[in-house]
């Protein structure tokens, strides 16, 4: 398409629908996780590639690659030392570019990060910085200080390990902000260079046709004095200009903001549809498993009142679980304890402000906690994101260091290595988890796919019904109040198509009259069986669930009698 | 959209054809001579510009000149990639013509076989009168059939269709049917390719109308094909079009889905009267071929068809030819089951589609016997409680398509 007598690049694969997001299910994983093709003991693009079938197979739209760039890995690929290259463990560009091509033929599109807020201290960026005079060009790529006094207020993320967001360089005889870890050296956006080399970056990866990108700790990317250098309105000035050169160059890509912030803060970042086209809902994670616990849904209906309404074209991508620790950030300090009560018994399951559990560990096992809370990602306002392994209910290992634990070998078969990797085992990147209920041989694909009940067949259906259903990603959402608070019930609308979701969080049976005024004479069809219940009246809707259940419900009108064939 | 090749002059020409008021695409090679004599008595009465389009680089008069306002344009017939299969050429061609209509924004094109069989003043007529009026986006032909005739089509096309789009129309597949521009611009919106695997796709006009709540007229007309697939055997026919019509199940799920019931076809024109020249059929072979079936293909049914269906089928298999009865609930089940194993890929497609044929045969056999002795009224009544049931069976369907089940 021509926009200003400039053609817009689109690459062949490349959604049609510019919302294609909306309706998108997203698939997170890492490339050294998933499958070892040569053999060396880390996941590849190869590997990858020759699991795209399974991604397909389970209903995935959309691959989030976690970082695969050259990296010291000191951050898991979060520190970028080349941003525009493969880590040689993954295999190269020309590796890339095949996955890619491969991935868009069969349909799926591809969303890497862009972690444009801070580097590795080994990017030559950062190396040329401190060795170059105060002042230089060079020099001002990063926020450097003679004190470690400024940006008091500014809180520390990474808690357990670092105790300042200013660390001193030796070379340059001077302090360098960063806020996360001490290698992590930010990156300075008063310096007009700054956003231009990230500009370049994008353009390239966009170039080779990536549908998506993901902005890595996107609300710190500007500080000031006296404020808690989060959330600036040069930070948002710099987001417009990356969406603004994205909407001037490329056909239906999409940027996705990772703010982990209280939704009214995270408001701004969709701008006025002139920023992030998408952004996560942080907080409505532990809620979700604090209702659970709680067996109450107040938590989640009260930080859903709390969700301002974002621009027609965004969109909120909701998750259960990801590579990092389920983060307790925004939730209060009492609300923490109980988390952490809840969820975390050995203290080994804690980091920083979090727990760093998979999904299946933290619902203990339990098959109907896992499908309620899936339940419940399936049909929220937003795009679902999968963390890779939880289709499965993989394990974790709280052995590890840091987030490791969660980020261990897809588990596909029973064989050595679970099927991740002909190499020796002292080899891997990670031990596999190998105990007796979450090890590779009790949870696997193969074995999963053999298993018409599994875990995984119950995912792909679910899936595959959800993608039936636009009302899902596009809809809006109104609560019903029952006087049992143990039952969440939800109304979803779009353009006609009604949806009732109930739920009970509640470990055992739970009865709930539901006030459906408005949709009297609307015969509710459960929509997993597609059998009809009776028609809505003028009295409560009576429903009986029992432990976990969820119920998804199409309101439909009552079948019109149809008439003999018309003569004209 | 359809890719569609024009000979160099005509490109130039249809980007300024002027105002077009109809456009006849003839999909493939029509005898010159024929398409010449009898365009200018079918369309006297279209005042406005017509197009005829057919394929060929045998140029009549090119573009340009005209005998009372009829136009004749060639096309190169498109290929269909990788597929010589005789109704995927077919729908190649009708998208290359609705294609060109669109392009020279025709306010209606009638799409018709290159026999010309459809090129008389009535038929063209019927079927784009009320398009040209604007009280249908799109006519569909009811042909003149007899009661053994169009078999695969009423057993499985009409009542398939009818049941997952909620349209009532005799001859979804058609060779002749007439679209108006909104239902061409739905038409052209179509992929030729369907989104999984890149295969050619065919093109079903009255569900790309009924998706977006079009109105669908259609008409009795006189028109006879003839036996278009009589060299091809019967397997190969079924296989290609059952696959086309589980692909298109495949692509348009979100739709049919919320599709209840069904709304009855405008009609136009009057009810022809229904041949009785039928002789009758010899059943027993077509009863030998399902009992073969059932003995050799019955691992493959296994993996299609859940115990009970393959229960009914054994005892089937054990009545004498004379008593043998396959229920209408029954086929309709089987055809859901196999659109079912077809989507999940439980078994190779063309596999999966071979093993349809015996079962097809079943209910042919079972047809011919009930409407033996029966007129071709009774027949189609036979036909109709036949669609009915695929109705009533949907529930069967859509809960299985949603929550698929290992079978056995």
């Amino acid at each position: 398409m021509a926009t200003g007598g400039r053609i817009k690049k689109k690459p062949a694969g490349s959604p049609a629908d510019p919302l294609w997001y909306k309706d998108a299910i997203f698939y997170e994983l890492h490339v050294k996780a998933f499958a070892d093709s040569n053999n060396d003991g880390i996941g590849d693009f190869n590997g990858l590639m020759g699991k795209l079938d399974y991604i397909v197979d389970l209903g995935a739209t959309c691959i989030w690659l976690l970082p695969f760039f050259p990296s010291p890995l000191r951050d898991d690929g979060y520190d970028i030392a080349d941003y525009t290259n493969v880590h040689p463990s993954y295999g190269t560009l020309a590796d890339f570019q095949q996955f890619l091509n491969v991935a868009h033929e069969r349909g799926l599109q591809v969303m890497i990060e862009l972690v444009v807020n801070h580097t590795s201290d080994q990017h030559p960026w950062f190396q040329a910085a401190r060795n170059a005079p105060l002042g230089s060009p060079e020099r001002d790529f990063y926020v450097w200080s003679d004190t470690d006094q400024l940006y008091k207020d500014a809180r520390i993320i990474f808690t357990d390990t670092e105790v300042s967001n200013w660390s001193w360089d030796p070379v340059a005889q001077a302090y360098y902000w960063h806020r996360f870890f001490s290698h992590q050296p930010d990156l300075n956006y008063d310096n007009p260079r700054v956003l231009e080399e990230v500009l370049k970056v994008l353009r390239f990866w966009l170039d080779m046709g990536v549908d998506a990108l993901r902005l890595d700790a996107v609300p710190y990317l500007v500080e000031r004095d006296g404020t808690n250098c989060e959330n600036l309105g040069e930070t948002h000035e710099a987001i417009k200009a990356m969406r603004a050169a994205i909407d001037a160059e490329y056909d239906n890509r999409m940027i996705l903001a990772e703010a982990n912030q209280p939704p009214a803060n995270v408001r701004p970042y969709f701008g006025n549809a002139d920023e992030c086209h998408m952004a996560f809902h942080f907080p409505l994670m532990p809620r979700i498993y604090m209702a659970l616990s709680q067996e109450d849904r107040q938590p989640i209906t009260e930080i859903m009142a709390q969700t301002p309404e974002i621009p027609e074209s965004c969109q909120w991508g909701l998750f259960l679980r990801n590579h990092d620790e389920l983060t307790l950030e925004m939730v209060t300090g009492d609300e923490r304890d109980y988390m952490y009560l809840a969820y975390s018994a050995d203290p080994r399951m804690r980091i920083n402000v979090g727990i760093r559990r998979r999904l299946a560990p933290l619902l203990d096992n339990n098959r109907g906690r896992i499908e309620l809370l899936n339940s419940l990602l399936f049909s929220f306002p937003g795009t679902p994101i999968l963390y890779y392994g939880d289709e499965i209910g993989m394990g974790d290992n709280i052995y590890l260091g840091d987030r490791n634990g969660v980020r261990t070998p897809m588990q596909w078969s029973s064989d050595r290595n679970a099927g991740f990797s002909r190499a020796n085992p002292a080899k891997l990147y990670s031990p596999v988890i190998m105990d007796a209920i979450w090890g590779y041989e009790a949870i696997n694909v193969e074995a999963q796919e053999a298993d018409p009940s599994s875990l995984l067949n119950w995912m792909r259906n679910m899936i595959a019904l959800r993608k039936l259903f636009r009302v899902f990603g596009r809809g809006t959402l109104r609560f019903l109040d029952p006087s049992n608070r143990k039952i969440l019930a939800y109304l979803r609308e779009y353009e006609g198509e009604q949806v009732l979701c109930v739920a009970n969080l509640s470990r055992v049976w739970q009865p709930v009259q539901l006030d459906l005024a408005g949709l009297e004479s609307l015969v509710p069809v459960e929509m997993l069986g597609y059998v009809e219940f009776p028609a809505i009246g003028k009295e409560c809707y009576p429903l009986t669930l029992g432990p976990y259940d969820f119920l998804w419900l199409e309101l439909q009108a009552a079948r019109a009698n149809d008439g003999p064939e018309q003569e004209e | 959209m359809a890719k569609t090749e024009l000979l160099p002059e005509l490109q130039r020409s249809a980007r300024e054809p002027g105002p077009v008021e109809l456009v006849i695409g003839v999909t493939g090679s029509p005898e010159m001579d024929v398409l010449r004599a009898k365009a200018p008595a079918c369309l006297q009465g279209i005042g406005a510009k017509t197009i005829v389009a057919y394929a060929g680089d045998n140029r009549m008069n090119g573009y340009g000149s005209s005998e009372d306002n009829i136009h004749f344009a060639s096309y190169a017939m498109p290929h269909a990639a990788g597929s010589s299969a005789f109704w995927i050429e077919i729908g190649a061609a009708q998208r290359a013509v609705l294609a060109l209509a669109g392009a020279w924004q025709a306010r209606a094109c009638l799409v018709i076989h290159s026999d010309l069989a459809a090129l008389d003043p009535d038929t063209i007529r019927l079927l784009t009168e009320p398009v040209l009026s604007g009280s249908s986006d799109l006519m569909m032909p009811v042909y003149q059939t007899g009661k053994y005739d169009a078999l695969i089509n009423k057993s499985l096309l009409s009542p398939f269709s009818r049941a997952l789009y909620g349209r009532r129309v005799k001859f979804p597949l058609a060779f002749d049917f007439c679209a108006g521009a909104s239902a061409l611009a739905k038409l052209n919106q179509s992929d030729l390719k369907s989104a999984n695997n890149g295969e050619p796709q065919l093109l079903w006009p009255v569900n790309a109308v009924a998706t977006s709540g079009g109105q669908i007229g259609q008409a009795a007309v006189g028109t006879r094909h003839g036996a278009q697939t009589d060299s091809m055997d019967l397997s190969a026919v079924l296989t290609e079009l059952a696959a086309a019509l589980f692909k298109e199940a495949e692509a348009c799920a979100p739709f049919w889905q919320r599709v209840r019931g069904s709304q009855p076809a405008l009609r136009y024109g009057t009810s022809m009267v229904p041949t009785e020249d039928a002789q009758p059929i010899d059943c027993r072979p077509m009863v030998e071929s399902f009992v073969l079936g059932s003995r050799n293909l019955e691992e493959v049914w296994r993996l299609v068809l859940p115990p009970a269906t393959m229960l009914e089928l054994k005892r089937l298999a054990r009545l004498d030819v004379e008593s043998f009865r396959m229920p209408d609930a029954l086929w309709a089940r089987i055809v859901y089951d196999f659109a079912l194993a077809f989507r999940m890929r439980r078994l190779s497609r063309s596999h999966l589609l071979g093993a349809l044929t015996p079962l097809y045969l079943g209910w042919v056999a079972s047809y011919a016997q009930e409407v033996g002795g029966a007129t071709t009224q009774e027949a189609n009544h036979k036909v109709e409680e036949l669609a009915r049931t695929y109705e009533e069976q949907k529930p069967y369907l859509v809960s299985r398509w949603r929550w698929p089940l290992r079978v056995s």
